[in-house]
């Protein structure tokens, strides 16, 4: 089954999905700030319906193309990850994300959303 | 001392563009995280002021201190507020400056935010453990300067 996820496309900021097997992939690029809020919140929460349809075992969210992520769009993980740990563990699914070392604050961003969710977070740089 | 002050009537789209400005111009004299530091600082006080400021007007000012044996960054804005938002922020400092643990309280402030319904709430505490900069706040009248600092040393020299 394929992923059901209508690409975002605006000029500061984009989202698009895959999944291939067991795994689905979330990639953000640009800019994610109070201006393109509605876009973030509007790709987490396809992404989260598509994971929990699909039965994933782990999504992927490439961020490697973003440039900057603000605190209210970061809240839209936060929540993501917070709704996954209330989740019946049989049901819960990994979230890896893929970051830019070149892009510092994603270091400091996904060390402490990986200290939020220990179980289920992994950062690959 | 390198300083930049822009003083105008930004909204919420313009505020990326500036953190890039200062980014493109702080990295001539900080290090790549550093000036990442001091760019995720200026952004967050910035799109918090715009959000909150009750003529439109925001000022955002940034210095750096040079010294042989290291630098000292102050990133601060200021804006005038009601008086419901300052006491909130009266009241949010407190919680912040009485957090000995940052990394402990921005962790309690994402629990938090998680089930806010309105904003997040989680710019000064995200600054706070991300950046490292000592927060303070000012309240003159209506209104209110946030002020991020951070001092780095130079390796080898003495604190």
């Amino acid at each position: 089954m394929s992923i059901d996820f209508p690409p975002i496309t605006t000029k500061a900021f984009q989202a698009t999905a895959s999944n291939e097997g067991q795994s689905a992939t979330l990639k953000l690029m640009g800019t994610a700030d109070a201006h393109v809020l509605a876009h973030v919140q509007q790709a987490v929460t396809a992404m989260r319906e598509q994971a929990r349809s699909l039965q994933v075992s782990e999504v992927a969210v490439d961020m490697r193309d973003l440039e900057f992520m603000n605190s209210s769009c970061f809240k839209c993980l936060i929540t993501w990850l917070s709704d996954l740990l209330e989740q019946p563990i049989e049901q819960r699914y990994r979230i890896r994300f893929l970051s830019d070392p070149a892009k510092h604050w994603q270091h400091r961003s996904l060390r402490a959303l990986s200290c939020f969710a220990v179980d289920l977070v992994s950062i690959e740089a | 001392m390198p300083s930049l002050t822009l003083s105008f009537r930004p909204n919420t789209a313009l505020v990326s563009s500036v953190r890039r400005f200062v980014a493109d111009v702080y990295e001539c004299w900080l290090t790549p995280e550093l000036t990442s530091q001091v760019a995720l600082a200026s952004h967050e006080l910035l799109e918090n002021a715009v959000r909150y400021s009750t003529n439109g007007e925001t000022e955002v000012h940034i210095e750096i201190a040079l010294a042989s044996d290291g630098q000292t960054v102050c990133v601060r804005t200021r804006n005038a507020a009601s008086p419901e938002n300052l006491d909130v922020l009266r009241a949010m400092f407190a919680e912040l400056t009485a957090a000995t643990d940052t990394d402990a309280y921005y962790q309690t402030m994402m629990r938090r935010s998680a089930k806010r319904t309105d904003g997040s709430g989680l710019g000064l505490a995200r600054i706070r453990a991300e950046t490292e900069m000592a927060m303070t706040l000012d309240i003159d009248d209506d209104h209110v300067s946030i002020s991020a600092r951070i001092e780095t040393r130079a390796p080898g020299s003495q604190a």
